[in-house]
């Protein structure tokens, strides 16, 4: 019995390792896209594939340079423009390994909605994969960009904004998530030619671009949207010399008061820790430290709602799916105004700051 | 084939759990017309008791033969009855087998490798379960306590490294739409759980305490249902009902230091479930129709059910639409209702009344 067992097991293999054999490509005949960039003239998509290349062929076909391996295509569809782009490469497209998608500012202001469940809809794309829009076309973007390693320096770009706290992962499935509901809106980073570091977030709604948030406020975007790791925030202590403080934040915690629907706590947990300081910090310095990181975040937080939900009744930090799942009646009834009445909503912002390691190195 | 082996009713218990466990893998939420996550899982509670309820009538009988099946029941009653729901439990579990073996090329062809062809792995699937199904129920449960050991590992692998992205305001009220949907999510269970019917049949092939068995299965099947409902909704949320595959985007979000994703594990364990299910069904397809075929000619009955198998797994692949429509939840669950319950209601009362009229008369 036990040799039928094991047979049976075996036989079980061959159904799972042959699993690769099925529509097999070679190598050869794909193209590994490592960034897809769409853009939308009014009436026709146009794709740029910035494809995989191994590092020898990169070097030996520029003489030594380092440049990209691009492809384009175009169609009234997606799909056109991209059998378009895999005519033109001779090859199947291949998305696995594809982190980034560029999006040109007129495609995402025009046709974010079709585009996103497009992306979602493909299979072989990462629900992970992370957007990016460019301030004009998003091939003028890449043809201004030289390096082969275009999307690798562009994801660790991300990664480090993301990780300051300057902006949120805008993966494909949580600018997914934040756009469900009415009024939904996800904070997605812009790009323009020649910039290192990227400095400037929208606000995108299913419509489109409903606002190009200021530093200020993509900061206070990231605490409500996201998990801070890494923001670094510079005050003063007790006897006016500079601390530079290291915070990381879950994302925040909405609750609504039992009497009013529309009125809304909001509770953000900060951690904190000295990176740099002048002198020791001593323990009664302590609590004044934290009140005044407390009180900055507060304000960030706070401008941030107001030039966004206040402002102009975007559901930057979720309220309505505070409302539907706390008081899920009064959502019902009042689902289609909510975006009026997210307008009037009062919201307290509590941030309690801890500091958790007072260890500093001083400076010189 | 022989149906006087034993199996312990923990065996029964694994095979029974990771033949349903199978059908959360390649769940899709269009059968349920999105309905939200949190009622789902009322509804699978609702399931789960509506699920035992069903289960009385079985229970009734097993009480009173504690080791004949439905179908020796059915025979010592009456010869030709025994033949015609013979025909019926064969037939309910080929078309299930089918439909297995179908969800498995869909989901194969549409999630992991589009636009591929489904003739070889429905081949080596069927090929797979036909050996399955001919060394019979010992060794395909003794293949589920190692893949029970598979799946749960996996499974909290794949739920720890999610941890970062539970989300706890993606939970509803699961009465938010009305008590409507809890039923209609009850009753989309209650379709996909066609190891009911099976328990009917294993009944003289399990030694040990079968009810009990029978309640450790159903626990344990709900706390993993609602468990991978709840992963999917504190992950997902709502965006779950725009994918195809939920539970399998699942493993494809989840990243633990350096694997970036985690579909290879969902894919390897699930190609064992399908084999295992799919061995299952077909063994049971067959033991049916052995109980009908004369003497000497039984040792076809296992040939035929497999080939119709592949012929009708390949036909199904092809309509993709019919596949919803098997496990839509007024669409499926006629036949169980038929074969879990009223088949064993009605022959326990058969029974009784019978026995009432041999006492009447003997007194």
């Amino acid at each position: 019995m036990v040799r039928k067992t094991w047979l049976l097991i075996f036989c079980t293999l061959p159904l799972l390792l042959s699993s690769g054999c099925l529509g097999v490509t070679s190598l050869d005949d794909r193209a590994i896209v490592e960034l897809l960039a769409v853009d939308w003239d009014g009436s026709e998509y146009e794709i740029q594939l910035s494809l995989f290349q191994a590092q020898e062929n990169v070097t030996a076909q520029a003489g030594g340079e380092t440049v990209q391996n691009l492809i384009s295509g175009r169609g009234n569809t997606m799909a056109q423009a991209m059998e378009s782009a895999s005519s033109q490469a001779g090859k199947e497209l291949f998305f696995a390994n594809n982190e980034l998608i560029l999006l040109g500012e007129q495609a995402a202001g025009e046709q974010l909605n079709f585009l996103l469940t497009y992306l979602n809809a493909n299979p072989q794309i990462r629900p992970s994969v992370r957007l990016l829009i460019t301030q004009g076309a998003a091939r003028d973007f890449l043809q201004e960009q030289a390096s082969d390693q275009l999307a690798k320096n562009l994801l660790g770009t991300l990664e480090n904004a993301q990780e300051e706290g300057l902006l949120s992962s805008a993966q494909l499935i949580d600018v997914l998530r934040q756009l469900e509901g009415p009024k939904g809106c996800a904070p997605i980073p812009i790009v323009g030619s020649g910039q290192e570091q990227l400095e400037q977030v929208v606000l995108a709604t299913p419509q489109g671009i409903a606002l190009v948030l200021q530093q200020r406020e993509a900061y206070g975007a990231s605490w409500l949207t996201d998990r801070v790791r890494a923001r670094l925030l510079s005050v003063t202590d007790g006897s006016g010399e500079p601390v530079t403080l290291r915070a990381s934040a879950g994302k925040g915690r909405i609750h609504l008061t039992e009497t009013d629907p529309l009125s809304y706590t909001l509770e953000l947990s900060v951690t904190l820790r000295v990176e740099e300081s002048m002198a020791p910090i001593e323990p009664e310095e302590v609590p004044d430290l934290e009140h005044t990181v407390e009180q900055a975040i507060e304000q960030e937080v706070q401008h941030t709602l107001q030039a966004t939900t206040l402002d102009r009744g975007l559901d930057l930090v979720g309220l309505s799916a505070a409302l539907r799942q706390q008081n899920p009646s009064y959502y019902r009834d009042h689902r289609e105004e909510l975006g009026d009445l997210l307008q009037q909503a009062q919201i307290q912002v509590q941030v309690s700051a801890r500091l958790e390691r007072v260890g500093m190195q001083a400076s010189q | 084939m022989n149906r006087t082996v034993y199996v312990d009713t923990r065996q029964l218990l694994m095979v029974l759990f990771l033949s349903r466990i199978f059908t959360a893998l390649t769940f899709t939420p269009q059968g349920d017309e999105r309905i939200a996550g949190s009622t789902v899982m009322l509804g699978q509670l609702l399931s789960c008791l509506l699920q035992l309820l069903l289960l009385v009538p079985a229970w009734l009988l097993y009480r009173d033969h504690p080791r004949a099946s439905v179908l020796d029941c059915a025979n010592t009653l009456n010869r030709p009855l025994g033949g015609i729901l013979a025909v019926l439990y064969g037939a309910f579990f080929l078309v299930n087998a089918v439909y297995t073996a179908a969800s498995f090329d869909f989901f194969l062809t549409t999630a992991i490798y589009p636009n591929s062809s489904s003739w070889l792995p429905l081949i080596l699937l069927v090929g797979v379960a036909w050996y399955g199904a001919h060394v019979g129920i010992e060794p395909l449960s003794r293949v589920a306590g190692f893949l029970f050991v598979g799946v749960l590992l996996s499974g909290v692998f794949i739920a720890l490294a999610l941890i970062p992205r539970y989300d706890l305001s993606n939970w509803v009220s699961p009465l938010y739409d009305g008590v409507e949907p809890v039923w209609r999510a009850a009753w989309g269970s209650l379709t996909r759980s066609t190891e009911l019917a099976a328990v009917l049949l294993l009944v003289p092939m399990v030694k040990g305490n079968l009810r009990s068995g029978v309640l450790w299965w159903q626990g344990i099947t709900l706390v993993a249902f609602e468990a991978i409902g709840l992963g999917t909704l504190l992950a997902l949320g709502e965006y779950a009902g725009t994918r195809l595959f939920p539970v399998y985007t699942l493993s494809t979000i989840a990243e633990f230091s350096i694997f970036q994703r985690m579909d290879a594990l969902h894919m390897a364990v699930w190609v064992f479930l399908a084999a295992l299910k799919t061995g299952l069904y077909l063994f049971l397809a067959a033991f049916c129709l052995r109980d009908i075929l004369p003497q000497g000619q039984k040792k076809f009955a296992l040939p035929f059910c497999a080939v119709l198998l592949l012929v009708g797994s390949i036909w199904l692949a092809r309509q993709g639409g019919l596949l919803v429509g098997l496990t839509s939840p007024f669409g499926g669950v006629v036949p169980l209702l038929l074969l879990v319950a009223v088949c064993p209601l009605l022959l326990w009362l058969w029974e009784r009344m019978r026995g009432r009229r041999e006492v009447h008369h003997g007194a």
